[in-house]
């Protein structure tokens, strides 16, 4: 194995670490998982594309769909190429590998090469049965299918060459906001609201396709999306590649591109990058002058949950984020779901929807519960030296959760009622009997990281894969949306609403009663028993 | 102020006791040393006394309190520093301090005067409000040893406490054994130097294999003329071989 062979694979290896510590055939089941997850992910998204390919083709528009498709994938690369570039490159990288006596490039070459990899799997994944798509669709020559696969591995060069560039400025900006955290959690909010703005308009371009039947652009429409299409000068060069028009300059070009980008890249690994990785690691250290207060055990508690996740860009977005976007995605979502189903069912299965999607959204934020003793990592033993009650300790973090997440439930159902989606004594109702889910849902998943904390996926004093139990957490929850939603549709349509809160409280309420008295039932003899 | 008695603890997984049937008693006013090599059930045993791993056989007495049967009294005699120095690096030093203060109830005055005094003494003022993360390996350990000293603990006990500091603070963390010693606390620690155990301590269990092999007063044990390391190989010799 040469060494530039060495650095790859240990490059792949410590960014699959979360499969560390763990046996063959658990390996292997969450390898299938992974592939079966992605095969349905990418039928789903294959299944949108050829509808919207139809309009395209139909419209007389399919080298513009090849040609905004093309752009859009490169968009998607450069954006992901930039978040990996600027993690291997930067943010995750062990200084110790300086000192092995292998040369600089060598070390960025292997960075490189991973970072293209990553890209390239995403462009397997999906640019690859688009096009093999477009061929059967467009009825294209043999010669397609020959000039598809070098496409498709080209496709991710030039997002990914100027991925690492970009990834410097990025950097710079990580370095100018990275210890201002309220900025950061507004950040994450706004970028996940505007992606999530984005993947519902889509959506309900593609629901509006399958509900007629069929859909067409009008003259205007074409006329707007072939201009737009003829400014797209990059991708026109793929579109051209692959459709064989002017095939030597269009490839000259590219190629001629991708010399220019590498050549500066190369520039930028032997001059500059090694310095930046240095100075990047010496930065400035948060820094906050508090003053000494004394607190009760169970205030200084809270404060410290709450700072430990404040100050987590990665725990912030995995919990606040998700929980604060919550009432927005609920709303939007509620709306999709409302008409589809409401043409035909009509209004009174609203508040069932309204159940179903507000459980669902609710179960990805409350998961995070799921990880409160595997969160303390290497801390875990301070957990057990302190002369805190294992009790009050486990009482304190629910109290968190539950602060954040109840409000979240209420503003949800407050921005239906106001949307008219429900009634405001519906909402009421709805949100009360919610909160015992959540309730019962946030106990469970506690009970769950006791029983069975992964320490092993705490990686630099940080957890930033899913773990098992917050997989097991979500599986649980989608599971009560669905059974509670579709209860609340059936029983709203063929008994009455009333009959629905019936049941959400029947469930809820012993709900968590059941699961508040299985967390702290002899909690102290099972927190004893964790082992580190 | 300690007493074990006949404690034994297999790890989970494991076919074999890490400590087994192990005695012994830690005097007030006392440093007590742990040597053992590596594997040997040092930190097991300090694990099973301060209620970091449940243990099934035995009995842990701190103070008089049972660390099973009345856990929160034992643990607020104790003050622990552990071997990898893990803290909650998203907390700055002084925001650290102050958690561990308020958790085991000191007053804020007190709080304040220990945190200042403890800061100077382990040359630490400059870094108190810098966020932990950006801490060395030496300053993580003494913010570990300030926050385990702020409840001013009946028993201090620290796990390989030295390793990766520079020799002023080793030697401002073995002036400050001796002064907690002299108050009337006694200081549990376990370590590979054979050196500042001997120098230090007043008394030294041997530990091998899970089993205590001895316990040894330091000063009787000088006056014989023997040196303590060679006598520690000779008694660990046959498995070392092994």
């Amino acid at each position: 194995m040469t060494k530039f062979q060495a650095l790859l694979k240990f490059e792949l290896m410590t960014n699959s670490s979360r499969y560390k510590g763990e046996g063959f055939f658990f390996r292997l089941r969450k390898i299938l998982l992974t592939i079966i997850g992605a095969g349905v992910l990418a039928s789903i998204f294959l299944f949108a594309i050829n509808m919207v390919m139809g309009v395209f083709v139909e419209a007389n528009m399919a080298h513009e769909f090849i040609t905004i498709f093309s752009a859009l994938m490169m968009l998607l690369h450069l954006i992901l190429g930039v978040i990996t570039a600027t993690k291997i490159l930067f943010t995750k990288v062990d200084l110790s590998i300086l000192k092995l006596p292998v040369g600089g490039i060598d070390i960025f070459l292997a960075k490189f090469l991973y970072v293209y990899l990553k890209q390239l799997s995403f462009s397997l994944l999906i640019s690859l049965p688009t096009f093999i798509l477009f061929g059967i669709k467009t009825m294209q020559t043999a010669l397609f299918y020959i000039l598809l696969l070098p496409n498709v591995l080209f496709l991710p060069i030039i997002p990914v060459l100027l991925a690492v560039l970009l990834s410097v400025p990025v950097m710079g900006l990580i370095r100018i906001f990275k210890n201002k955290f309220m900025i950061l959690l507004l950040f994450y909010t706004l970028v996940l609201i505007a992606g999530f703005t984005v993947y519902i308009y889509v959506l309900k371009f593609v629901l509006n396709i399958f509900e007629s039947g069929h859909f067409s652009f009008d003259s205007s429409t074409v006329y707007a999306i072939k201009q737009f299409a003829s400014y797209l000068h990059l991708p026109l060069l793929f579109k051209n590649i692959l459709l064989c028009y002017n095939y030597f300059k269009s490839l000259t070009i590219l190629l001629a591109l991708v010399l220019i980008l590498s050549a500066l890249v190369y520039l930028f690994a032997k001059y500059l990058y090694f310095s930046l990785l240095n100075s990047s690691k010496n930065q400035r250290a948060f820094s906050k002058r508090t003053k000494i207060k004394y607190h009760r055990p169970t205030t200084a508690f809270v404060q410290k949950e709450f700072k430990t996740i404040f100050r987590s860009t990665n725990y912030a977005f995995q919990y606040l984020t998700i929980v604060f976007t919550t009432p927005l995605m609920v709303y939007f979502s509620s709306e999709i779901v409302s008409n589809v189903s409401t043409p035909s069912l009509g209004s009174s299965v609203l508040p069932g929807i309204v159940v179903l999607v507000l459980i669902m959204f609710l179960s990805m934020g409350t998961s995070f519960s799921a990880t409160s003793i595997t969160r303390e990592g290497g801390n875990f033993f301070l957990t057990k030296i302190i002369p805190v009650s294992f009790t009050k300790q486990i009482t304190v973090k629910f109290l968190i959760y539950l602060l954040i997440s109840i409000p979240a439930i209420f503003v949800s159902c407050l921005v239906l009622a106001m949307a008219n989606f429900i009634t405001y004594s519906s909402a009421l109702i709805i949100a009360s009997a919610l909160s015992f889910v959540i309730i019962g849902s946030i106990c469970n998943s506690i009970s769950m990281d006791i029983k069975r904390p992964q320490f092993e996926y705490i990686e630099n004093g940080e957890l930033s894969s899913s773990t098992k139990n917050t997989s097991a957490s979500i599986g649980i929850g989608f599971t009560i949306s669905l059974v509670m939603g579709i209860a609340g549709i059936v029983l709203s349509l063929f008994v009455s609403v009333p009959s629905m809160y019936l049941v959400l409280f029947g469930f809820g309420v012993p709900f968590a009663l059941i699961e508040l008295f299985r967390l702290f039932y002899k909690l102290e003899q099972r927190y004893e028993r964790i082992e580190v | 102020m300690l007493v074990i008695k006949n404690l034994s603890k297999k790890y989970k997984n494991s076919d074999r006791f890490s400590v087994q049937d192990l005695s012994l008693t830690v005097n007030d006013g006392e440093i007590f040393g742990f040597l053992g090599k590596n594997g040997a059930g040092k930190s097991t045993t300090i694990k099973c006394l301060t209620g970091i791993i449940p243990f099934e056989k035995g009995e842990v007495l701190v103070c008089g309190h049972d660390i099973k049967k009345d856990s929160i009294a034992a643990k607020s005699n104790i003050g622990y520093v552990p071997d990898d120095h893990a803290v909650y690096d998203s907390l700055t030093g002084r925001e650290y301090a102050t958690f561990m203060g308020n958790v085991y109830g000191v007053k804020r005055d007190v709080l304040e005067s220990r945190i200042n005094m403890f800061a100077s003494r382990f040359s630490m003022t400059n870094a108190l409000d810098k966020q932990i993360r950006s801490y060395s390996h030496g300053m993580k350990q003494k913010i570990c040893i300030i926050a385990a000293l702020i409840h001013n603990p009946n028993l201090w006990v620290l796990d390989e406490p030295l390793v990766g500091l520079d020799p002023q603070s080793i030697a401002e963390i073995k002036d400050y054994m001796i002064e907690h010693k002299k108050n009337g606390n006694s200081v549990l620690f376990s370590s590979h130097n054979i050196d500042m155990v001997e120098k230090l301590c007043d008394r030294v269990a041997i530990i091998n294999n899970g089993h205590l092999l001895e316990i040894i007063n330091v000063k009787q044990f000088q006056k014989s003329g023997k040196s303590l390391e060679e006598h520690f190989l000779n008694l660990t010799k046959d498995e070392i071989k092994e």
